[in-house]
């Protein structure tokens, strides 16, 4: 497989209102939108970092995987997302290295519908890693 | 203040030699180097992924902040870098803002690069 860049960093947050303090008036990141993820339970904002985007994640439900994630270790850093050039190839290679898939099949991602799969953090050192086959413009 | 891009991703490993083969290969990634940072009490191992890094972090000390992360919440994502265009300013700017700052003037990081770290609201990930 190849990985092409970080194309979002997930952070668990709370309440998107004040996390959007932060990362605009705070550190100048350029607001992008706010996107509802149902599938995932979650409401995603984004803020542009380069190439990059900082994708800002808050649970619609108390059984989200966000709320839950909260709970056990409070708000912050929830994923990395990384862009991949074919992500069913990308899948093959992992299930044939024997790495444990959250996601065996890509599903559509949040924003701009591109196809995402996470693998189980048991398989990477303790990181939920997302692959991504998205572009999504950043302006 | 203006931050460019994310530079890297840091994660806290018990091992860099254990870790390496996931990033290398399995996910393909190439490792760059290996740099010891004395200030932190960490080696890095840098892994170019485009035009940002993934950065594996071990201690060399048991008092070391790395070290403490993992105790506390095992391994993982230790924090996120971005790249400033000027860091002198950004950390004036900060100040300004009444953002808590762990390190309230630049130190040498890895790579000969001059880096500050600050936590985000309530949670003590770095992000520097």
């Amino acid at each position: 497989m190849e990985i092409l860049k970080i194309d979002h960093l997930g952070i668990a947050v709370n309440s998107i209102t004040k996390a959007k303090r932060f990362w605009s008036d705070v550190l100048g990141l350029a607001f992008q939108g706010i996107i509802p993820a149902e599938q995932q339970k979650v409401t995603a904002a984004y803020f542009t970092v380069g190439e990059s985007d900082i994708e800002v994640l808050q649970s619609t439900s108390n059984e989200g995987p966000v709320a839950k994630f909260i709970n056990e270790h409070g708000e912050g850093i929830h994923h990395v997302a990384f862009q991949v050039d074919d992500i069913e190839a990308a899948l093959n290679e992992l299930k044939e290295n024997g790495i444990q898939l959250i996601n065996e099949k890509p599903i559509i991602g949040a924003a701009g519908g591109g196809k995402i799969a996470f693998l189980h953090p048991k398989a990477t050192g303790g990181i939920l890693i997302e692959l991504c086959e998205c572009e999504r413009k950043r302006s | 203040m203006k931050i460019l891009n994310i530079d890297h991703l840091g994660v806290a490993v018990d091992s860099i030699d254990q870790a390496v083969s996931f990033w290398t290969d399995i996910l393909g990634l190439s490792l760059e180097g290996t740099e010891t940072v004395e200030n932190q009490k960490v080696t890095t191992a840098f892994f170019p992924v485009g035009t940002n890094e993934l950065e594996l972090l071990e201690s060399t000390a048991p008092d070391g902040p790395v070290a403490k992360y993992i105790a506390k919440n095992g391994p993982g994502i230790q924090h996120v870098a971005f790249r400033v265009e000027d860091l002198d300013a950004a950390l004036a700017e900060l100040k300004a803002k009444g953002v808590p700052l762990i390190d309230t003037v630049p130190r040498p990081g890895a790579g000969g690069a001059r880096v500050a770290f600050f936590a985000s609201e309530s949670r003590q990930r770095s992000v520097g």
